[in-house]
C-alpha cells in the first residue's frame, strides 16, 4: 500500500491507444504488478500498463499520469471515487462515465471528456475538445450530475443534452454549446458559438463574454441571478478560481427559451458594466 | 433471332424508393429495357453488362486463387477494414458484416459519409415515421423540405404521395396539400400547392418557431425577437401542418449540405414531427438514395446494435461515429487492409480518393474497372437485383426481394461467403499451429 | 448415429407424466428415443435436474420493430458489449454482439440457449416486414424459431370484417400466414391501432366502432379467433387486448374474453392488462378476477408478462400506448406506422422498486402466477423486453418458487398501491419444480400445439436442459450444467460450446385460391409492394402441419 500510483510514460505514445483500465478506484486493491497487467488496447493489440508506463505504487485511489498521453484515450472511464491528476494533455474521453472523485487534467483534453458523466469532478485547466459533458453517441442524455471546470476553450456542442450538473469553461465554446439541454447549468466565461443553447428546456447557458441569443429566445428581464452567484461563490471557492467580481456580483440579461420546447430554459448574458 | 425474356416485378435500387414494379426486357444477354423504370432506375439496370475480371496484384488469378490470397492478406492486417459499399443485397451485407467481426477489424458503410447526423438525431432524439404505403394512403398534407424529388426520387411523387390515390386520399394529388419549401438553393423540386422560400439562415429558426406555433397557437409572445419573414412561414405552415390529419414530413436523409446547420435540422425536424402527433398525426420520413442503402444500416443493426462506425477491434462492437468512420480512419491512414464490398463506383469522393493509399480486397460489381494501382485483390462479381436475387430494404426498411433478370458473374454474396470461409480457416490453422510449435 | 444417453437424472417431463424420477433420456439423430445399445456415449447427469428444452411463446427478439428498438439504444448497447462465445465447431462461426435490454442477433440466441431455453417465438411482426424477421431469425443461432403476424389492424382485414364475410377474412389470414412464413395470428389492440393512426386520442372499448358500426374490436376478434380455429392452426389466435397499460382495463380484458366464451383464445401478458380502479380513480390489482375467469375456462390460456425491477425496453404495435407512455416518462420516443398493417411504437423504459405503479405491476403478476390453479394455461413470460428482459427468468422462477425470498423483495417495493392485492395479504404458495417444468416448456409448448417440443417422450425434438439443483433458485436455473438441442451438446459444464443453426417454425395453412383475385386487386390499387413481391419465398425449413387441411 502506498499514498499514491504513479504512472510514467516510458517513451512518446506513437499511436493511439486505449487506456481505460486506468481507473483510481479499481487500483484500491491491486498491487503494483496487477496494475501493470492491466489491459491497454492499441487497435486490436492487447498489450499491458506496464507495456507503456513504469508503475509506482500499490493499493491506492490516488493516481498521478506523468508523460504526454493526448493519445491515450478513456482515462479513468467509469471512475466512481478516488482522484486523479494527469500532469499534461490527456486524450479523449477522459473521465468518461465517472460517477465520483475527482479528475485533474493539468494540460488539455480531447474529445469527448467527461461525457456521460453522473457525478464527480473532472478539472481540465487548459482546453477541451467536442463534446464535453455531453453523452454516449446517440444516448438522449448527456451529463446526469458531477462538475466539469475547464480553464480554456472547448469545441462544439458543449454540454449537449445535459440532464443535471455544472459545466464552467473558462474560455470559448463552439458552436452549439448547451444543445437540446434538458436541465443543468452550463457556464461560459468567454464567447460562445454559433445557435447556443438550441432546443434547450429547462437548463441555463451562462454566458460572459458575448452570445448572439438567437432570435428563438425572448427578453424576459435584467437582473441578478441568485443562482449564478450561488455557483460562481462554489466555484471560487472549490476551484479557487479568481472570477472577476462584475460576474459574480453583476447584472444578466435573462432571455427564455427555446420556442420550440416546454421553454423554461434560459440564456443569461452578462452585461458588462 | 431469339425471343427477347421478360422478368416482371423487378425491384429497382436506382435510390431508395426501390419501386418492384419493374419490368426487365433482355434480349441476346442484354439489357435492353428497364420499363416503369425513372431515368435513375434506367442508369441502374444499364444494359447489365459488367465486368468479369479476378485478379491479384494486376494478374489474372483463379478465383479460388483470389478468395485465397484475399482471405490471406486480411488475416495479415493489423488494422483490417471492413467497408460496404452501395449494391449489396443485405444477404451479403450480413456475410461482410461476418467478415468484420471475426477479424476485429472495423466496419463501416456509405451511411456514415451521408447520413450520419441525421442517424444521430434519430437516436438522441427518437422518431415520428411510417413506412410509404401509409404516407400513400393518409398523407392529406405533405410537405417536401428542400429535397430534390424530381432529380433524387424521380417517382417517388406519383408512386407514394402526392399522386396516386389511397385509402383516405381517395382522389390522389387532388386530395391533399402539397408544401415545398426550398431552403436557399436547396429546392423542393415538386409540384406544389404553397411554395415557400427559407433563407439558410432562417431555417433553425422557422423550424423552432413553427414547432412553438404547433405546441400552442398562442405563442407569438416567445417569437418577438424574430424577424417578421420567419415568424410568418413558419404560422402559415403551422396552420396548414395544424388543419392536417395526417402530415408526411418528406426530406432528404443524404442532402448534399452536411454542415452543422442540417445536423439540428434533422433534429428539428424529428422533434417537429413528433409535437405534430400531440395535435394530429405526423410522420417525417428522410429519403435515402439507391443501393440499398437502409438495408446496411438494418443488419449492422441486428448483428452489432449500431447502424455504422463500428469497430470490432475489443472483440465486440463499438459504436464511434465521432471519429471512427471511413473518412477518419482512412485520412487517419488507420487501416492497412480494406475489404471493399459492394459498387466501388458509388463511394463518396473523400472514400475513393483515400483508398487509393490501401490495400484492398474489392468485391464487387465493376470492381475491376475503376481506375487503381495493380496492388490489391479484385473480383467481379454480377448485380445483386439484376444478376442475382436476395433482398434489400427500401428507405423506409420496407424489405423486397431482388430478382435477378440476367446471367452474370458470381453473385457478390456467395463471393463473401467463400472470403469469410477462407479467413476462418487460416485463423484456424494459425490457432492449432500454436500448440504444434509449443510442443516442439 | 449420432447417439447420446443421459443417464441418472431426476427428470421433470409433466407432459408425460414424469416428476422427478431417475430414468435415463435417450437420444439419437436430434430426437428421443427408447433405448439406445450400451455402448451410446453417455452424459452423467446423477444429481442432476433434467427437463425439455425452455420455450418462449411470447418475446421480441426478431423483427423491424425490434430493429427500431436497437437502432434507438446505442447507449444501452455500449454499456453491454457481448463477445463472441469460444465454439468447438468449426463450422459455426462465433459472433460477437450487443448485450442489455434489447440484444443483438446473435448474442440473442447465445443467452436464449444458455439458459436453457430452445426455442422462441417473436410475438409481433407486421406481415411486409416478414423477410426483416426471418433474416434476424437466420442469424439467431441454436434457437428454434417462429414469429407471430399482425392482422388485428390489418385494412384488408377490416374491409372483409365490415363487409362481414368472415369466411373470407379466414381464407386472408391462411393467405397471410401461408405467404409469410407466420406461425400464429397475433391481434393487437384491435382497430385501437388503426384509430390512433387516425388521429383518434380516446381509448378503445370492445364496441367503439371504426368507422363502419360493424368494425369494432369484437367483432375483429371474433373473425380471427374464429379463423385461427376454422383452419385448426396449431396456435390459438394470439390476443394483445385494448388498454394495454391503463388503469381500469380489467373491465376491457374480460369483457374480451367473455366476448370470446367458449372458444379457443390465448390472452398475452396479462400482466398488462389486469389492472383494476378504485373509486377514487386510482391503480388497484384486478389479478384475482382475471385468474378466476382463466381458472374456470378451459378454452382460454394465457401468458403472464410479469413485470422485472431494473431497465426494459418497451416495442410494441400498440403505438397509442408507447406514445403516452412517452408523454408520462420523458424518454425518447421512436413511432412507425407500417403500411395499412399496424403500428410500431418504441420507448425505452425503467421500472423501480420505489415507484408505485412499477412495484404494483410486478405484485399483478406475480399474483396471476400464484393465484392460478392450472400451470398448463397460464404460463411463464416478461413479454421480453418490455416487462424484462428473458434473462430475468431465473429470478422470476426464484420468485416463484420460494417464499420467503418473494416476501423480502415484498417488503422492500413501495406498497402505496398495494392494498387489496393478493400478494400484500400473503400467498403461501410455491412453485414445485413440475410446475415451473410446466409453465416454462411443456405449457408453452401444448398452447403452441408443437407436438415434438416442451417434453421427453419418444420422437420429442431432442431439446434437454439439465441444471444442479441449487437453494437459491435463480443459480440454478440462470446456468445450467448441459442444454442439449436437437441432440448436439451446445452447453457443456455451463459453457456454450455449440451454436448450430436453429429451425423454422410457420404454418402454410391451405386457402381457397379464389381469394388471390382480390387481394391482387387491392394490391394493386392500394399497395406499395406489388402483389408479387409480398410472398416470402425461401423460407427455412418446411412448414410444420395445420390440423384438418
Amino acid at each position: 500500500m502506498s499514498d499514491r500510483v504513479t504512472l510514467t510514460l516510458r517513451a512518446p505514445l506513437d499511436e493511439s491507444i486505449e487506456a481505460d483500465a486506468i481507473v483510481p478506484n479499481a487500483f484500491a486493491t491491486l498491487g503494483e504488478a496487477e496494475i501493470g497487467a492491466l489491459p491497454v488496447w492499441a487497435g486490436r493489440v492487447r498489450r499491458a500498463v506496464a507495456d507503456y508506463f513504469d508503475v509506482r505504487g500499490s493499493r491506492s485511489t490516488s493516481v498521478r499520469i506523468v508523460g504526454d498521453v493526448r493519445r491515450a484515450h478513456g482515462i479513468a472511464t467509469g471512475m466512481a471515487a478516488g482522484d486523479l491528476v494527469v500532469d499534461g494533455d490527456a486524450g479523449a474521453r477522459v473521465a468518461a462515465g465517472m460517477s465520483g472523485g475527482r479528475a485533474e487534467v493539468f494540460g488539455s483534453a480531447g474529445d469527448e471528456a467527461g461525457v456521460a458523466m453522473s457525478g464527480g469532478s473532472l478539472r481540465i485547466r487548459r482546453d477541451a475538445g467536442d463534446r464535453v459533458g455531453a453523452g454516449l453517441a446517440g444516448a438522449s442524455r448527456g451529463m446526469t450530475g458531477g462538475e466539469i471546470v475547464v480553464g480554456g476553450s472547448v469545441g462544439a456542442h458543449a454540454g449537449a443534452r445535459m440532464r443535471r450538473g455544472l459545466l464552467f469553461v473558462g474560455g470559448d465554446a463552439g458552436a452549439l454549446a448547451a444543445r437540446a439541454i434538458i436541465a443543468g447549468t452550463v457556464i461560459v466565461i468567454g464567447r460562445v458559438g454559433p445557435q447556443p443553447a438550441f432546443a434547450n428546456k429547462r437548463g441555463s447557458l451562462v454566458v460572459a463574454g458575448g452570445v448572439d441569443v438567437p432570435a428563438t429566445y425572448r427578453h424576459a428581464c435584467d437582473y441578478e441571478p441568485p443562482h449564478v452567484r450561488l455557483a460562481f461563490t462554489y466555484l471560487a471557492r472549490r476551484y479557487d478560481l479568481s472570477l472577476d467580481a462584475g460576474l459574480v456580483e453583476g447584472t444578466y440579461r435573462r432571455y427564455c427559451g427555446d420556442a420550440g420546447t416546454v421553454g423554461r430554459g434560459e440564456i443569461l448574458e452578462w452585461i458588462r458594466e | 433471332m431469339t425471343q427477347p425474356s421478360v422478368t416482371s416485378n423487378v425491384t429497382c435500387l436506382g435510390c431508395g424508393c426501390a419501386c418492384d414494379d419493374i419490368d426487365v426486357i433482355v434480349e441476346r444477354d442484354r439489357i435492353v429495357d428497364a420499363r416503369n423504370a425513372c431515368a435513375l432506375g434506367r442508369r441502374w439496370f444499364g444494359d447489365g453488362q459488367v465486368p468479369s475480371a479476378i485478379r491479384v496484384d494486376g494478374a489474372d488469378v483463379s478465383l479460388e486463387q483470389a478468395v485465397s490470397s484475399a482471405a490471406t492478406r486480411l488475416c495479415e492486417a493489423t488494422r483490417p477494414f471492413v467497408y460496404v459499399a452501395p449494391a449489396l443485397s443485405c444477404e451479403a451485407q450480413r456475410e461482410a458484416a461476418g467478415i468484420a467481426d471475426i477479424l476485429r477489424a472495423r466496419l463501416d458503410s456509405v451511411t456514415s459519409s451521408t447520413a450520419l447526423l441525421g442517424t444521430l438525431a434519430a437516436q438522441e432524439h427518437g422518431s415520428a415515421s411510417a413506412t410509404l404505403g401509409e404516407l400513400r394512403n393518409r398523407a392529406d398534407v405533405v410537405v417536401f423540405w428542400a429535397v430534390d424529388i424530381e432529380g433524387r426520387y424521380p417517382r417517388f411523387a406519383s408512386r407514394y404521395a402526392p399522386g396516386p390515390p389511397g385509402v383516405y386520399v381517395p382522389d390522389g394529388r387532388r386530395s391533399r396539400t402539397v408544401l415545398a419549401v426550398d431552403i436557399g438553393r436547396a429546392t423542393a423540386t415538386v409540384d406544389s400547392d404553397v411554395r415557400v422560400a427559407i433563407e439558410p439562415a432562417d431555417e433553425l429558426a422557422t423550424l423552432i418557431a413553427l414547432e412553438a406555433f404547433i405546441r400552442s397557437p398562442d405563442t407569438s409572445g416567445n417569437l418577438a425577437a424574430l424577424a417578421d419573414a420567419p415568424r410568418n412561414t413558419a404560422r402559415e405552415l403551422a396552420t396548414a401542418l395544424l388543419a392536417a390529419r395526417y402530415t408526411a414530413l418528406v426530406y432528404d436523409a443524404e442532402p448534399d449540405d452536411r454542415s452543422e446547420r442540417t445536423s439540428v435540422r434533422f433534429e428539428a425536424l424529428v422533434s417537429l414531427a413528433q409535437a405534430l402527433n400531440d395535435r394530429t398525426r405526423c410522420a417525417a420520413l428522410g429519403l435515402r438514395a439507391g443501393g440499398n442503402r437502409s438495408g446496411a444500416d438494418s443488419v449492422f443493426v441486428a448483428q452489432t446494435g449500431y447502424p455504422c462506425a463500428i469497430d470490432f477491434a475489443r472483440g465486440y462492437p463499438r459504436y464511434v461515429p465521432y471519429a471512427g468512420t471511413a473518412v477518419d480512419v482512412l485520412r487517419r491512414r488507420e487501416a492497412d487492409v480494406v475489404l471493399v464490398a459492394g459498387d466501388r463506383t458509388s463511394f463518396p469522393g473523400d472514400i475513393a480518393a483515400s483508398l487509393a493509399n490501401v490495400y484492398s480486397v474489392v468485391i464487387g460489381p465493376h470492381a475491376s474497372t475503376a481506375a487503381s494501382g495493380a496492388r490489391g485483390v479484385i473480383i467481379d462479381t454480377g448485380i445483386d437485383g439484376i444478376h442475382a436475387s436476395g433482398t434489400a430494404l427500401r428507405t423506409d426498411d420496407v424489405p423486397l426481394p431482388l430478382r435477378a433478370s440476367l446471367n452474370g458473374p458470381r453473385s457478390t454474396a456467395e463471393t463473401i461467403r467463400a472470403v469469410a470461409s477462407g479467413i476462418r480457416h487460416v485463423l484456424s490453422s494459425a490457432r492449432s499451429a500454436r500448440p504444434m510449435a509449443l510442443g516442439s | 448415429m449420432n447417439q447420446l444417453r443421459i443417464t441418472g437424472g431426476s427428470v421433470y417431463d409433466p407432459a408425460n407424466a414424469v416428476d422427478g424420477d431417475v430414468r435415463d433420456i435417450c437420444i439419437e439423430d436430434g430426437r428421443i428415443v427408447a433405448s439406445l445399445p450400451d455402448s451410446a456415449p453417455r452424459l452423467d447427469a446423477r444429481g442432476m435436474v433434467v427437463m425439455p428444452g425452455g420455450v418462449d411463446m411470447h418475446c421480441h427478439v426478431a423483427s423491424s420493430s425490434v430493429n427500431v428498438a436497437r437502432r434507438l439504444l446505442p447507449e444501452d448497447h455500449s454499456l453491454h458489449p457481448a463477445a463472441a462465445p469460444v465454439l468447438d465447431h468449426e463450422g459455426e462461426v462465433p459472433r460477437s454482439g450487443a448485450d442489455g435490454t434489447v440484444p443483438t442477433t446473435f448474442t440473442t440466441g447465445y443467452r436464449y440457449a444458455g439458459l436453457g431455453y430452445t426455442t422462441v417465438f417473436d410475438a409481433a411482426v407486421a406481415p411486409v416486414m416478414a423477410r426483416t424477421a426471418h433474416s434476424q431469425l437466420d442469424d439467431t443461432p441454436i434457437v428454434d424459431g417462429g414469429f407471430f403476424a399482425l392482422l388485428g389492424n390489418d385494412d384488408y382485414l377490416l374491409r372483409l370484417v365490415d363487409s362481414g364475410d368472415r369466411e373470407r377474412a379466414r381464407e386472408y389470414a391462411a393467405w397471410v400466414l401461408a405467404s409469410v412464413g407466420a406461425y400464429a395470428i397475433k391481434i393487437v389492440n384491435p382497430a385501437g391501432v388503426e384509430l390512433w393512426k387516425r388521429g383518434t386520442k380516446e381509448h378503445t372499448g370492445l364496441d367503439t366502432a371504426l368507422g363502419s358500426s360493424r368494425v369494432t374490436p369484437r367483432a375483429i376478434l371474433e373473425t380471427l379467433v374464429d379463423a385461427a380455429n376454422a383452419l385448426q392452426l396449431p396456435h390459438a389466435a394470439h390476443i394483445h387486448c385494448n388498454n394495454l397499460g391503463l388503469p381500469g382495463n380489467s373491465a376491457t380484458t374480460l369483457a374480451t374474453m367473455a366476448a370470446l366464451d367458449g372458444r379457443r383464445a390465448h390472452f398475452t401478458h396479462l400482466q398488462f392488462h389486469s389492472y383494476g380502479m378504485t373509486p377514487e380513480g386510482r391503480w388497484r390489482s384486478a389479478a384475482r378476477e382475471i385468474v378466476e375467469y382463466v381458472n374456470t375456462h378451459q378454452h382460454v390460456s394465457g401468458d403472464v408478462g410479469q413485470v422485472m425491477f431494473g431497465p426494459a425496453a418497451t416495442i410494441t404495435a400498440d403505438a397509442p400506448v408507447e406514445y403516452l407512455l412517452h408523454k408520462s416518462s420523458g424518454r425518447k420516443w421512436a413511432n412507425v406506422d407500417i403500411e395499412l398493417e399496424t403500428g410500431c411504437g418504441v420507448v425505452p423504459h425503467e421500472y423501480r422498486d420505489r415507484n408505485a405503479v412499477a412495484a404494483l405491476q410486478w405484485a399483478i403478476g406475480l399474483e396471476l402466477f400464484l393465484l392460478s390453479s392450472d400451470p398448463w394455461r397460464l404460463v411463464l413470460s416478461t413479454d421480453h423486453p418490455n416487462g424484462g428482459s428473458f434473462k430475468s427468468y431465473p429470478e422470476l422462477i426464484r420468485l416463484l418458487m420460494d417464499r420467503v425470498y418473494r416476501d423480502e423483495q415484498i417488503a422492500r417495493v413501495e406498497r402505496k398501491l398495494l392494498a387489496g392485492s393478493a400478494l400484500a395479504d400473503g400467498i403461501r404458495r410455491e412453485y414445485s419444480l413440475r410446475e415451473i417444468a410446466i409453465i416454462t416448456r411443456a405449457g408453452p409448448a401444448r398452447l403452441l400445439g408443437l407436438r415434438n417440443k416442451g417434453h421427453l417422450g419418444v420422437g420429442a425434438d431432442a431439446d434437454v436442459t439439465i441444471y444442479v439443483p441449487d437453494d437459491n433458485r435463480a443459480t440454478m436455473f440462470s446456468t445450467p450444467r448441459y442444454v442439449v438441442k436437437e441432440g448436439v451438446l451446445v452447453v457443456e459444464e455451463g459453457q456454450l460450446r455449440r451454436a448450430p443453426a436453429g429451425h423454422r417454425l410457420h404454418v402454410r395453412p391451405s386457402f381457397d385460391p379464389g381469394v388471390n383475385r382480390d387481394i391482387e386487386r387491392y394490391f394493386d390499387q392500394y399497395g406499395t409492394v406489388r402483389f408479387a413481391n409480398y410472398p416470402v419465398t425461401g423460407v427455412r425449413d418446411s412448414p410444420l402441419p395445420v390440423g384438418g387441411r
